[in-house]
């Protein structure tokens, strides 16, 4: 190795101000500098380099922050839109038959992260887990549990620790009859808040490419958005869903507890 | 901006001020641009990224503590967005450091220094040139953090915040950066004499 390279790596030190190299190191180097005019050159060519990479930055386009400041207003536009939204009883009935059967209960609007912050929370609805689904996923409570829970705003949503969805082993037959609630349950809310926006679900999701293969398996989580639904998957402990444009397999880069606080924050 | 000003605009747009959050945009918006601009190397995907890495710094910002420096935060998702993008467009090695105007030509990015002689001015921009597409040259992580550094400003704790490393690795491959580029260019040769005996002499 060059003689000269601890010299060098100190010249690039130098250039940035490390607050790391001490006086008798800057003194020792400066001195080297004024009888190397092979480390001299090399200090120059840094600084010239420095120079050019951050000499002219370009002025960023006005349209920039218009566009920036505008899709944020758009948005809090949205979300002071979104009215309060009471569930009823036939919604909640509809959502715990939809748990019970094992459907991914679709989520919308305000309430949907206090819905599935109750269903965490309630540990009458963790403690049936074991019965009728595989021993890491929860599986419903009775319905009378869960229309409780339901009907309950969730006081804090980040009790969300447990795992409580279920493995999806519904019968056609199952999905046909929780439908008809489902579609009560949309005509209900048909005047009520608009569902999340697509692109703030995906910003906050924070995708990233996988290689994992998930097994054909019915999605854990449905998320109404204003552009359909996204179908969310849990899988050894992280979330996946397919990116709607483009149909690649993604992982969220949030956990299973974020996503709850992110829907609990849209009804805000 | 000191820190205490931006901590006190960062509480406000938490607390639910979105005009407060266009103070931020204001004070960031030309280093955020300007380090998507070179690592993307193009005028429309900067704007893009840019625009990507603020809506994603507002929605997050409920979740931001104020533990680092807000920059140090945001430059972290800026970097996120440029390499999740150049990755996805699979551009690994050579991206064009020339600007693209709406037509696809190309546009010199140059500020006019007109405090020089037109030698002096000539020679400062065919090392610019030459060292945009040095940058370009470099591996995504490489011209990461030397930009970091370069345009950013940021210190070497703060680049280890931002990129999860140790201040010591963070030296050591800023130096090596500076020394792969200084390769490129004595390569190169596109770049005028008195910076090439530079490196030359330097070798």
């Amino acid at each position: 190795m060059n003689p000269h390279e601890h010299y060098r790596e100190l010249i690039s030190r130098l250039l940035d101000e490390d607050t790391a190299l001490t006086g008798e190191e800057q003194a020792a180097l400066r001195a080297h500098l004024a009888e190397c005019a092979e480390c001299a050159a090399v200090y120059e060519a840094f600084a010239a380099l420095s120079d050019a990479i951050g000499g002219d930055l370009a002025e960023p386009p006005a349209r920039l922050r218009e566009n920036v400041m505008g899709e944020i207003r758009r948005e809090e536009i949205r979300r002071k839109n979104r009215r309060s939204f009471r569930w009823t009883g036939l919604v909640a009935v509809a959502a715990a038959l939809a748990l019970l059967i094992g459907v991914a209960p679709r989520l919308r609007g305000r309430n949907a992260g206090a819905q599935l912050a109750s269903y965490a929370a309630d540990s009458t609805f963790a403690k049936e887990a074991a019965d009728s689904a595989p021993a890491e996923k929860a599986a419903a409570p009775s319905s009378a549990e869960s229309v409780k829970a339901l009907e309950a705003p969730a006081a804090d949503a980040g009790a969300a620790g447990e795992s409580f969805v279920v493995e999806n082993s519904a019968a056609a037959v199952a999905a046909e009859s929780s439908s008809d609630y489902a579609m009560a349950v949309d005509a209900e809310e048909s005047d009520e808040a608009p569902a999340p926006s697509m692109a703030a679900l995906l910003a906050f999701l924070d995708g990233r490419d996988c290689a994992v293969q998930l097994e054909a398996e019915a999605p854990d989580y449905m998320i109404e958005t204003d552009e359909g639904a996204l179908a969310l998957t849990l899988a050894g402990g992280k979330l996946y869903y397919a990116d709607p444009s483009s149909g690649a397999l993604r992982e969220a880069g949030v956990g299973e507890a974020e996503l709850l606080r992110f829907l609990q924050n849209q009804g805000e | 901006m000191t820190r205490e000003e931006e901590q006190a605009i960062v509480r406000r747009v938490q607390d639910g001020d979105v005009n407060a959050f266009g103070d931020l945009v204001a004070a960031y918006e030309k280093n955020v641009y300007n380090l998507a601009l070179r690592m993307t190397g193009s005028a429309q995907d900067a704007e893009d990224m840019a625009q990507e890495a603020f809506l994603k710094a507002y929605s997050s910002l409920a979740g931001f503590r104020g533990e680092s420096k807000f920059s140090v935060w945001l430059y972290r998702i800026v970097s996120n967005v440029c390499l999740d993008f150049l990755r996805k467009k699979g551009k690994r090695q050579t991206v064009s450091l020339s600007a693209e105007d709406d037509d696809g030509e190309d546009v010199v990015l140059d500020v006019p220094d007109t405090a020089q002689s037109p030698e002096a001015l000539l020679e400062k921009k065919l090392t610019r040139d030459a060292v945009r597409r040095g940058l370009a040259s470099l591996p995504e992580d490489a011209r990461q953090i030397l930009l970091l550094r370069e345009i950013q400003g940021l210190s070497y704790e703060e680049i280890g915040e931002t990129l999860g490393l140790e201040a010591g690795t963070v030296k050591s491959r800023i130096f090596r950066a500076r020394k792969k580029l200084c390769a490129f260019l004595l390569d190169d040769g596109n770049i005028p004499d008195s910076f090439s005996s530079s490196l030359s002499r330097g070798g």
